[in-house]
Formats: structure tokens, C-alpha cells, sequence
């Protein structure tokens, strides 16, 4: 369990045992906290304790490929199931997972940069290739709880007494992962240079 | 130092910088009208995409000298009064924003299509060039519908 702790310089600390990667977890909770107790933010510390495995955060991703023209492939559709038990903000959830399947798209399909002596090529978002909303992909999420589209705003789906995970970056491997598989079925060669546009 | 006075969100302002300063540094650093966002510098990104004359422009790659006596509309300037655009409504409703930062420059694009193109098709909004590194776009493409069927 976690455990909150008020120092007598009326500060509260709380060790979170999970890892931070960008994903903004220690922001996150510390203003779940400091609403919760009606203090300031200022006064929330929360610094990483030891990462627990309690298996509590899976993503499973798919997606077909349906495009004849392998040297352009496109994503025509993305589901996605995520379990992480406790969802705080079911909406922002969802959110952040289908941005995970973008990433994990525009990572396989174009998104790279080349190396020349050296130094990046690519300058700026003129030659560096993220998704753009052209590519956009159907994306339907589904928690394994019911199975059912966009169950994930339900929060009884989760056991009350679970311990929130950050999703953050948590779908974008399985994202990626599904694209590059979808893509050797699609064409029948395994590609093993990424992305595939390059 | 040349001076340049144009009407920005409404209101008739008049700055001194050199003709061919990018309006996003005026609107930004002489102004302090942040809600364009300085992303590629480039013009590619649109994290700064703003009106012109009701047409969206990226104003890190226009001269400031070229908005004289045009109006320019920023997304501080897009609500009337305290009525949101209907975009900005849409965005809202459909909780769009992730990190926030492109998010001015897709809202302007937004309603940029839609004073153009009351019912866009999905190739209309493919039209849409806005990078969001957070991948909103299954959301923006949801906001840009609501937004189109409400008005």
C-alpha cells in the first residue's frame, strides 16, 4: 500500500513505487493528493520509490493492414485493451491510450531520423514525419473487464482498492509491435528495418 | 525601427520591429499574446496557426509587415465575448487536449475549415496538417464533427 506521510514541517510525502518516464505520474499524483487534502501542491513531495511488479499494467494492441500498395501501408483500423486496474480519469485514459497507437503508427510507418556523419538530418517537423490527422486511424478501446467499447469510462470495472498505474507511454510498444505484425501479414515479408517509410 | 498597426482579437494595436519580424515574435514577445505556440520554426508543425483576415495563416512565417491595417485573430480572440466558438465548445465537450500545446493551432484550423466548409467530408479534415505529438486525433476528428453538426 502506499503510505502518505505529514512531516512536522507540514509537508506531505508520499514514495510512489512506480517509474517515471515522462509520463508526468509524480504531477498527477501529487495533485490527486494535494485536492484530496486540500493542501498546496507545493507542499506534496513525491519521490519514486522502488517500482513494484504487481502486474498491474498491460496494453494489448492490434490493428490490420489493409492496403495493397506495401510501399505505403496505412493503419486502417486499431483496438486496443488496456488493464490498469484503477482508472482516476477514465476519459484522459482512453486519451492517452489511443495517442500511444498514433505513436506507436507513426513509429513503424515513417517517423525516423537518419544519422549523417554523425549528426540528425532531419531539422524540424517539415522532414521529421509524425501522424498527422490524415493518416487518421478508427481507434476502439476495450477494457477486459466487460469487453465492451469504451468501458473503460466505467470505473467500476476496476476493484475500488487498486493502486492507480500511469499509462503514459505503456501502449506504445504493443502498438507498434501489432503495426509491424499487421504489416507482415499484409505483404507476407517480415520487415526488420524501421520505420518503413524511410 | 518601423512601426505597424493592424487590429488584433479586435482591438487596434501599433508596434515598432523590423518589417520582416515573424508575427508569431511580435504577437508573443511584444505583445505577450501566447496562445500561438512557437513549435518547428518552420511553418510546418502549426502549433501557430492563426487568422489573417479570417483565413489561417502560420504566423511564424509571415512578416509582420504584411498584416498592416489586416485583422488578426488569434485564438484569444475566437470566443465572442464569453459565448466559446463552436469549436472551442466541441473541443471541450469531447475532452480533445492532452498536453495542451498544439491545441490553439489545431482549434484556429479547425475553424478556419469550418467557415469555409460548414460540412466537411473526412477528406476535408485530412486537409488538416496540425502535428499533435500527443496523437489527439481520433478526438479532433470527433470535435471537428460535433462542432460541424451543431452550427
Amino acid at each position: 500500500m502506499l503510505v502518505l506521510e505529514v512531516t512536522p514541517a507540514n509537508k506531505v510525502v508520499v514514495r510512489l513505487p512506480r517509474v517515471e518516464v515522462g509520463q508526468g505520474v509524480t504531477t498527477a499524483v501529487a495533485m490527486m493528493i494535494a485536492e484530496e487534502l486540500d493542501a498546496r501542491l507545493a507542499d506534496v513531495d513525491i519521490p519514486l520509490a522502488d517500482a513494484r511488479s504487481e502486474g498491474n499494467q498491460f496494453t494489448g494492441g492490434s490493428s490490420s493492414d489493409r492496403r495493397r500498395r506495401p510501399e505505403n501501408p496505412r493503419v486502417t483500423k486499431v483496438v486496443m485493451a488496456a488493464d490498469v486496474r484503477t482508472a482516476v480519469n477514465p476519459r484522459g485514459l482512453q486519451a492517452q491510450l489511443m495517442g500511444t497507437a498514433v505513436d506507436g503508427i507513426s513509429t513503424i510507418l515513417r517517423a525516423g531520423l537518419h544519422i549523417d556523419r554523425g549528426a540528425v538530418r532531419e531539422s524540424s517537423f517539415a522532414d521529421f514525419l509524425p501522424q498527422t490527422p490524415s493518416g487518421g486511424t478508427p481507434i476502439s478501446l476495450r477494457s477486459p473487464a466487460s469487453g465492451t467499447p469504451r468501458s473503460t469510462s466505467r470505473r467500476t470495472s476496476c476493484p475500488p482498492t487498486a493502486i492507480p498505474a500511469a499509462p503514459g507511454e505503456l501502449g506504445v510498444p504493443a502498438a507498434a509491435g501489432a503495426v509491424a505484425n499487421a504489416y507482415a501479414r499484409a505483404t507476407g515479408t517480415k520487415p526488420r528495418r524501421f520505420p518503413l517509410n524511410f | 525601427m518601423p512601426s505597424h498597426s493592424f487590429t488584433l482579437n479586435g482591438r487596434r494595436v501599433t508596434v515598432e520591429a523590423p518589417a520582416d519580424m515573424p508575427l508569431l515574435w511580435v504577437l508573443r514577445d511584444l505583445l505577450n499574446v501566447t496562445g500561438p505556440k512557437y513549435g518547428c520554426g518552420v511553418g510546418a508543425c502549426r502549433a501557430c496557426t492563426s487568422h489573417l483576415d479570417g483565413d489561417e495563416i502560420q504566423p511564424r512565417v509571415v512578416p509582420v509587415a504584411d498584416c498592416a491595417g489586416r485583422e488578426v485573430t488569434t485564438i484569444e480572440g475566437l470566443a465572442d465575448g464569453d459565448r466559446l466558438h463552436p469549436v472551442q465548445q466541441a473541443w471541450l465537450d469531447c475532452d480533445v487536449a492532452q498536453c495542451g500545446f498544439c491545441q490553439p493551432g489545431q482549434i484556429m484550423a479547425a475553424a478556419a475549415l469550418l467557415k469555409k466548409t460548414p460540412r466537411p467530408t473526412d477528406a476535408d479534415i485530412d486537409r488538416i496538417e496540425n502535428v499533435c505529438r500527443c496523437g489527439t486525433y481520433s478526438r479532433i476528428r470527433e470535435a471537428i464533427d460535433k462542432a460541424a453538426a451543431g452550427s
